[in-house]
């Protein structure tokens, strides 16, 4: 296995590009691309900034119609995306599965409420406040639309963490606007501390300065509770509809979690298990967390198993970004599934993601074993202690990206040839640099040539992560001349005479073949290939120029 | 300066309204261009304590502009709000476990060639203070307050999710 083999992705592309075999539009333009290109390319791309007012307004009214994506039988967002193998196949079970935490409270009527009035049929549980605008409203309505796709019926339970202004009164309110015979619950401060402890629910009063008062952060996450009353799974924030009713309608048929926690995440089947009856703590309960002067964000998709780069943002209790190269970093990690293993320390690395403005840390790490992690973050600067804080993470047995190792998929990219030299047709970025549309994937893996490979639509990247990342790629090509580049969109993009737009698939933009090859989730990607055809590394989203300096050093030997 | 281009239209089944303002920054950095495509807002009652709009801004010209501030008749006030994850245990890679926070947002930069999506889970127009059910199918006006291409109006359609 020590050569490529060809994959699904070997195939010419021409299917993705649809309008890419035609004659460019804007044919008139002066088209070839010299070896002398950089003036050229700066004429091309201030005239065309020049028009670009006009040719944008243009361009937006001929695009008006393709904007509307398909219908989805869940009436979903237009700009969502949907939902993926991936996500559907994320492991929100609950280990053990053990009898759901107690929740008796009062209901939208003032009628006390106990869950386990409600066995015999599954039920989703989760924390909100009605004055939430986007988060609660977003779950009530992803569980409404969950409950179409679901056979049987299923009980809903929302609890409010703001008591000071839910009475049942507000929760009768809003809960009934979304659905009859879902229950709203309510009840003093003390008995809804007590509950959100008991499932593991966090949350806090938020002085926002807005006008609607204070907000609350609080878990956002839906409990899934069986028909035995057993909680078998914690299902994410902004999972969708899809998601949720899956869980529910694989409960019947799923194996359930082994109670012990020597077990490999996947158990041997022993369907007949009874319930555990021992009252455990949801799995990931309510860690005490260490002091927090700061706040953790853990950018990355992507743990696994194995070799590792996660990359975090760190932030103060007003959530203003840390962003100071002074303050150094270090990480651990904690198996939770094996709290015998050593926990794993290394140093963190400050990165800037935009030059003097936000910055990330990064870590490098082996990771012993898939399953649960708990991390901490501790910073460091010149005048002491600045802050620790810990997050959550779980580390997949198998990554859906190439691992470090591995051979990189080959994979025809589009280059300048294909369209005429008219540039525009393969990137959306304003200034596409020629150097990054000279060769394919394919090609240079053939030739046995090192190359870094960008995956990045700078127009369209859709997460706040997204930088000024080929502006600095090209910096590095400048330092790195012997090295070859290549940039791709990750959509399947539609020429739009002249302009490029991504495709729609179901919800959301549609992956091209290359993206699909090297499996990734989300957008930038950055991948670097050695000689030998395989990953040296790879950076997802968040990637500093360093980082990416040190990886090429590597891939070529230096 | 108010915008120079203002478009609407209706498309489909789904209104689909884009609105395109461009304005020159007055200075050699180029020109801001923003893109404003598909804003809804969420079905909700009167009596609920707030709603929610969403849509996506582009910028397709050559310098950043940035939301400032938004304004709706349908609602008493409208502010940017980005939903966060915060707090500790912090979460996973999408919020699992974590705490889902909010917070006011006084600048939303659009980059350059750069785009950003206010969408269920991040930012989003906060409506505070509905004065009418925002019922599906209904549409609602939001202006929204850019730093260099000034107002721009688009009209949101209610939908359930």
């Amino acid at each position: 296995m020590t050569d490529r083999t060809p994959g699904p992705g070997d195939r010419p592309s021409s299917g993705n590009y649809p309008g890419l075999h035609t004659p460019p539009t804007m044919a008139a333009s002066p088209r070839p691309v010299a070896p002398t290109r950089l003036a050229l390319l700066t004429a091309l791309a201030l005239g065309f900034a020049a028009l670009a007012g006009i040719a944008i307004g243009t361009v937006a009214w001929l695009s008006l119609p393709t904007p509307v994506p398909p219908s989805s039988t869940a009436g979903g967002a237009i700009w969502p995306v949907s939902p993926t193998p991936e996500g559907l196949a994320r492991d929100t079970a609950v280990r053990p599965a053990a009898l759901a935490p107690s929740l008796r409270l009062a209901d939208q009527e003032g009628r006390p409420f106990d869950l386990a009035s409600l066995r015999g049929r599954p039920v989703l549980v989760f924390f909100g406040y009605t004055h939430c605008p986007d988060v609660c409203p977003t779950t009530l309505a992803d569980v409404r639309d969950a409950l179409k796709l679901i056979d049987g019926g299923v009980g809903v339970v929302f609890v409010t963490i703001d008591p000071a202004r839910d009475d049942a009164a507000a929760m009768k309110r809003y809960v009934d606007y979304y659905q009859a015979g879902f229950f709203g619950l309510t009840g003093s401060d003390d008995e809804i501390r007590a509950a959100a402890g008991a499932w593991g629910v966090s949350y806090a009063k938020v002085e926002t300065g807005s006008a609607s008062g204070y907000a609350m952060a609080h878990t956002a996450d839906a409990f899934l509770v069986d028909a035995e009353g057993r909680l078998r799974h914690k299902i994410w924030f902004g999972a969708g509809p899809e998601i949720i009713a899956a869980r529910v309608n694989g409960l019947a048929t799923e194996v359930i979690a082994a109670p012990s926690p020597a077990s490999p995440p996947v158990a041997t089947p022993t369907a007949s298990t009874p319930a555990a009856p021992t009252p455990a703590p949801p799995s990931s309960g309510p860690s005490p967390s260490p002091a927090t002067a700061v706040r953790v964000r853990l950018e990355s998709t992507v743990v696994r198993a194995g070799p590792n780069r996660i990359v975090v943002t760190v932030s103060d209790p007003n959530n203003r970004e840390l962003a100071k190269p002074d303050v150094a970093a270090s990480f651990t990690f904690r198996s939770t599934d094996d709290p015998a293993l050593a926990p794993v320390e290394v140093p963190g690395m400050f990165i800037w993601v935009v030059r003097g403005g936000k910055a990330a840390y990064v870590a490098e790490m082996t990771l012993p074993r898939p399953g649960g992690y708990d991390a901490t973050i501790t910073l460091d600067g010149p005048a002491g202690r600045v802050g620790s804080a810990g997050f959550t993470m779980v580390a997949r047995e198998q990554s859906p990206t190439p691992a470090i190792g591995a051979p990189a998929p080959s994979v025809r990219t589009p280059i300048a040839a294909d369209v005429g030299g008219n540039l525009q047709l393969l990137s959306s970025d304003v200034f596409p640099d020629p150097r990054f549309y000279e060769h394919s994937v394919d090609e240079l893996l053939a030739a046995g040539r090192p190359f870094v490979f960008t995956i990045y639509s700078p127009a369209f990247c859709p997460t706040t992560a997204c930088g000024p990342l080929l502006r600095y790629m090209k910096e590095i090509a400048t330092e790195f001349s012997a090295l070859t580049f290549v940039h791709a969109e990750p959509y399947v993009m539609r020429d739009l005479g002249g302009r490029i737009q991504p495709e729609y698939e179901g919800n959301g933009y549609a992956w091209a073949s290359w993206s699909q090859a090297y499996g990734i989730p989300v957008e930038p990607y950055v991948f670097v290939v050695g000689a030998d055809g395989r990953i040296v590394a790879s950076f997802e989203l968040i990637v500093g120029s360093d980082e990416i300096r040190a990886a090429i050093r590597t891939a070529t030997g230096e | 300066m108010p915008p120079v281009r203002r478009l609407t239209r209706l498309g489909g089944p789904v209104l689909a309204a884009l609105v395109v303002a461009s304005v020159a920054a007055g200075c050699s950095s180029g020109s801001a261009s923003i893109m404003v495509a598909d804003p809804w807002a969420r079905a909700s009652s009167a009596t609920a304590a707030a709603g929610a709009a969403y849509l996506k801004i582009e910028n397709t010209g050559s310098a950043a502009d940035a939301l400032i501030g938004a304004s709706s008749p349908a609602a008493t006030t409208a502010e940017v709000h980005e939903t966060v994850a915060m707090g500790s245990p912090a979460p996973d890679a999408s919020g699992d476990g974590g705490m889902m926070g909010m917070q006011p947002i006084a600048r939303l930069e659009i980059p350059a060639g750069g785009s950003v999506e206010l969408k269920p889970g991040s930012y989003h127009i906060m409506l505070i203070g509905l004065k009418q059910d925002l019922k599906p199918g209904d549409t609602i006006e939001i202006t929204l307050k850019f730093e260099k291409v000034g107002e721009i109006k688009v009209t949101a359609t209610v939908r359930e999710s």
